[in-house]
């Protein structure tokens, strides 16, 4: 065994391979900054140029690709509050905030950090697995992986911070999205409203960068704002250095979370999108002095980074072990694995064990390259935050946009991410906990599936296996002692609000959660014609919204307050409801007049309706254009010069990157219907 | 890679050459110089990784040199309903100058007769089906099912991936049809999910499990006996080396079989292409033509073969006359057919 890995390394370390994953790493890096764009899209392009190459540089072009793109992901969750792909949304939540206070290159030396102790992590678990990788696969059945579910929704107790009704509704109204498409067991397309769009689910990308990205945007264009805000970037090279130590300081969370990673990165249907946030939120459980997460705390971007490197080590696991891919880009890594003649399963743990080792060390090597690049070149990157607000948000509003698009190359995309952007901003200004959410709609459809199929299978029985009475133990934990610290505290006489007035009141917030009842009940109403088993799991989902909406609404309603100015007065919930959420610190220290707030949301949501409606008009990449250069000039007051150059040049890059390279197929606009011969010619309406 | 980058930026020049003279120069173009630096797109109606994928980006790779002009193929994701995206963006948005063709799921083609969906497949300008399919149902060695006779005694568990899709269509067929006993355990995500369980022994068997997918990701399974081979389902005639009884010597009923007989006929069409209906005639035949010529290329067979994927092609004609029969089956049949894949 030990000869096979030294075997695997030297191949490894060969110049030429060497230089192949360079370029794979470089590749893998660019993919990793541009949201909506990750492995998948790279290991599509790359796949066709590996045919010709031996194995090991295919596995080292493709794997030294695909490993670093959750390395740089984390780049425009730091400096923007923008994930790159759906694995950094819980670095956004302390990362972000650390780009506010000055502290973006601490960050990024921290995240670099903890990326490569959580990508070396990986691997060497996929390594010290190898000889009882089939047994503990063959050994989690449905009923483990529902209770790895349930463990991961138990989190929402967690990542609600001191808002735990809003976070449960929130969490099950991600519930309720989750069960939006065709249901697994009878086929019934439930609350698809005839479009195709909905019939597999809502995608996630258009929903994250929705929820996340598009909320910093906006609050950016109303501050006015580089996202650094004045503040001075701490750019030297010893406040990075800061970060790694930070990191080394914190290695046993950095352990602890890696774990974690690449524990459930190879549980086939837990996705990166989660794991981020259970790391997250079992660092904010255990570790001390928890108040500071979510307000720029290194220790939040050290347990989501290292988590998520970590779990590509443990998606392998199934690949390799059985030729089950555990996402799609593990799917696609199969096919390249046949095209180069291994069959994934037993044969790869003895006759190609070299193979293996070789992934297995090309997994480490693009780490180590990739976060030594990223170290170098952070204050490169670092200085993007300074660059003018009024060509930032035109230009990473496009890119979003771009990114969302590529979810599922449908209209819907585009209208998910400018509806779920205007849900995530009303969010993050009244203070409800975002999070939970996105836990909901992710966790949700797999619940539901092995809810089902464990029931079906082994009814109660199931709760007497090992791993799943311990891993649903663990889950109880978890919600219960956010609960059992809370009563502790009311008891000693500590309760949330001790001071302030009681009384009936209306504002934003009722209106909000009034509304998210509404559109439960109606919800709930139209479940009545569905066969049984499609009606279950959202009976349930809906029920538990309604209730927790309705003590959210009472709460709202009647409960005490501090004698703090109305967020209605102001917009800004920060103060008045300290939450976890990164949103209550965005516009915390903002000065711009209550009013004009307003305006500029409003007129930035109307961009958005302009930006769909000239895309139904003349195609998406024409309209973002449009959309820029209107952007810079009309409100951002930056003259047509600079508009002119920053459309025409990122139009540029767009379709190169887009329709040249990346063959996407672009939405049917009006005028490629009206002229058809336009459509051919440019493929572009 | 280079080449790629070249051909990426060439088109713009060509575009506004094109542009010029856009409208009167079309029609006059002979296939070669209409293709020539132009891009053929292959809509490809599953998302990245799974056979269809497979297959579409194989024959990407090889088609275009077959083509006048040598056009660029290029292939593009588009996912959605089970393919039905596809298949109606094919039918009333697409492109009809012959730079786009698109895949699908092989069954799509029953969904006019059975939900009422609003396209004809008959309209469509076919190229053919890369390849013919059986489908199966095995079983699990260590199981208690070893025979055709235990599946239909036994309470076999079975998986299923939802009503509609290929699992559970044929183990409804075996309820409905014979009286199986079987019990469908529905809902697992994919094939690969499907397969786990019955490593683990969660399950006792599959139905509607490929022969070419099974070939090519579980070999081992075959080689080392860890699969009984209960039933087959195939639009041939059966000799095609699989060692499983053909599902239609189960049963004598004439209205039975013609029904069964509809529903497997979609095997013959295992991995289907298709152009827009209205497709530039002249443009069409000679895509028809790469098409069948791509299929007998041999450095195409040996990449297939390399990853394990079947190709014995069915051309335009072959599948068109398919449909023929399909469509002119009798009220009856078609009810019985739906009834007994229970949609």
């Amino acid at each position: 065994m030990l000869e096979a890995a030294g075997q695997a390394l030297a191949l490894i370390l060969e110049p030429a391979r060497l230089a192949i994953m360079f370029a794979g790493v470089l590749l893998g890096l660019a993919l990793g900054v541009i949201p909506g764009l990750g492995g998948i899209v790279g290991l599509a392009l790359l796949i066709p140029f590996t045919y010709h190459m031996d194995a090991y540089s295919a596995f080292a072009l493709l794997l030294g690709m695909a490993s670093v793109t959750t390395v740089s992901d984390f780049i425009p969750a730091v400096l923007f509050g923008v994930p790159g792909t759906v694995g950094a949304a819980a670095t956004v939540l302390d990362g972000y905030p650390m780009a506010q206070q000055g502290q973006a290159a601490r960050a990024f030396g921290a995240g670099y950090t903890a990326s490569l102790a959580g990508g070396i992590f990986g691997a060497l678990m996929l390594a010290l697995a190898i000889p009882v990788l089939r047994p503990v696969v063959l050994y989690l059945g449905s009923a483990e992986l529902l209770s790895f579910c349930i463990f991961g929704l138990s989190m929402v107790a967690v990542l609600s911070g001191r808002a735990p009704l809003r976070g449960l509704t929130a969490a099950s109204l991600g519930l309720m999205l989750s069960m939006i498409g065709s249901d697994p067991q009878t086929g019934t397309l439930r609350w698809t409203f005839d479009t195709l769009y909905l019939w597999d689910h809502l995608p996630l990308v258009p929903v994250t960068l929705g929820i996340f990205a598009v909320p910093e945007l906006i609050d950016m264009a109303i501050r006015r704002q580089g996202v650094a805000g004045g503040a001075i970037l701490g750019l030297k090279a010893s406040s990075q250095w800061d970060g790694v130590r930070d990191t080394i300081r914190n290695w046993r969370l950095v352990l602890r979370c890696s774990a974690l990673g690449a524990l459930l990165g190879a549980v086939p249907g837990i996705g990166s999108a989660v794991i981020d946030w259970i790391a997250y939120g079992h660092a904010v459980q255990t570790e001390k002095n928890p108040e500071t997460f979510g307000k720029g705390d290194v220790r939040g971007v050290i347990a989501a980074e290292s988590s998520n490197n970590a779990k590509e080590g443990g998606h392998l696991v199934p690949t390799i072990a059985f030729g089950v891919p555990a996402g799609a880009s593990m799917a696609l890594l199969l096919s390249a694995f046949l095209m180069h003649g291994f069959t994934p399963g037993p044969d790869m743990l003895t006759k190609h064990l070299d193979v293996t080792y070789s992934i297995i060390w090309t997994l480490t090597l693009s780490h180590i390259m990739g976060a030594l690049i990223c170290l170098c070149a952070s204050g490169l990157f670092a200085r993007m935050a300074l660059i003018r607000v009024g060509l930032l948000v035109p230009a990473v509003l496009a890119i979003i946009f771009l990114g969302a698009f590529d979810g599922s190359h449908s209209w819907g995309d585009l209208y998910a991410v400018a509806g779920f952007g205007a849900l995530g901003w009303t969010m993050k200004q009244l203070g409800w906990p975002r999070p939970p959410l996105i836990l909901g709609l992710v966790l949700g459809g797999t619940f539901e599936r092995y809810l089902f199929i464990s029931q079906e299978l082994f009814g109660w029985s199931a709760l007497a296996r090992p791993v799943v009475a311990i891993v649903l133990l663990g889950a109880a934990w978890v919600m219960l002692k956010p609960v059992m610290s809370a009563t502790r505290r009311i008891l000693a006489g500590k309760g949330p609000h001790p001071a302030g007035q009681r009384g009936f009141q209306l504002n934003w917030n009722v209106g909000f959660t009034a509304a998210a009842l509404v559109f439960t009940a109606i919800a709930l109403w139209q479940t009545v014609e569905w066969p049984a088993h499609a009606r279950i799991v959202p009976l349930a989902a809906g029920g538990a919204a309604l209730l927790f909406g309705a003590g959210t609404l009472l709460t709202e309603m009647f409960a005490r307050r501090p004698s703090k100015p109305d967020p209605v007065e102001t917009l800004i919930p920060a103060v008045a409801h300290p939450q976890m959420d990164s949103a209550a610190l965005a516009l915390g220290g903002s000065t711009v007049e209550a009013r004009l707030q307003r305006l500029r949301a409003w007129r930035f949501f109307l961009w958005l309706a302009t930006l769909l409606a000239t895309t139904l008009l003349i195609g998406l990449l024409p309209g973002l254009a449009v959309m820029m250069l209107l952007l810079v000039t009309l409100e951002f007051g930056e003259g047509w010069r600079r508009g002119l150059a920053l459309s025409a040049g990122m139009s540029l890059a767009f379709w190169l990157l887009f329709d040249r390279l990346f063959a996407t197929p672009w939405p049917d606009a009006l005028a490629g219907d009206l002229w058809p011969g336009l459509r051919s010619l440019t493929h572009l309406l | 890679m280079l080449k790629h980058l070249a051909h990426c930026l060439a088109r713009p020049l060509l575009l506004v050459a094109a542009v010029a003279g856009f409208t009167s120069a079309a029609a006059a173009q002979t296939p070669a110089s209409f293709y020539a630096g132009r891009n053929i797109n292959v809509v490809i109606g599953y998302s990245v990784g799974g056979g269809y994928d497979l297959y579409a980006r194989l024959l990407a790779r090889f088609f275009g040199k077959h083509m006048p002009g040598e056009p660029t193929v290029v292939p593009q994701s588009m996912p959605g309903a089970g393919s039905l995206k596809s298949v109606l963006y094919i039918n009333s948005v697409a492109p009809k100058d012959g730079t786009v063709f698109a895949t699908f799921g092989r069954s799509l083609v029953l969904e006019p007769l059975f939900t009422g969906a609003k396209f004809d497949p008959r309209t469509f300008s076919w190229l053919g089906s890369i390849t013919q399919d059986v489908s199966l149902c095995v079983t699990w060695k260590d199981s208690k099912i070893q025979t055709w006779d235990d599946l239909m005694t036994k309470q076999a568990r079975m998986g299923g991936q939802g009503a509609g899709s290929d699992p559970d269509i044929f183990a409804s067929i075996l309820k409905n049809l014979f009286g199986s006993n079987l019990h469908l355990v529905t809902g697992y995500p994919g094939n690969n999910d499907m397969e786990l369980a019955l490593e683990r022994g969660e399950l006792d068997g599959l139905c509607g499990l490929s022969w070419s997918s099974l070939r090519s990701r579980h070999p081992d399974w075959l080689r080392d006996h860890k699969i009984n081979l209960i039933v087959k389902a195939s639009a041939g005639d059966g000799r095609d080396g699989i060692d499983a009884p053909m599902i239609m010597s189960k049963t004598d009923d004439p209205k039975k079989l013609a029904a069964l007989k509809l529903i497997i006929a979609t095997q013959a069409l295992a991995r289907p292409y298709a152009a827009p209906p209205g497709t530039n005639p002249v443009r069409l035949a000679a895509m028809r033509e790469a098409f069948m010529q791509t299929a007998a290329d041999p450095e195409f067979l040996a990449e297939a073969a390399k990853l394990g994927l079947d190709v014995t092609p069915v051309n335009h004609e072959g599948v068109e006359a398919r449909l023929v029969e399909i469509y002119s089956q009798p009220p009856d049949v078609i009810a019985l057919a739906k009834q007994a894949q229970g949609s």
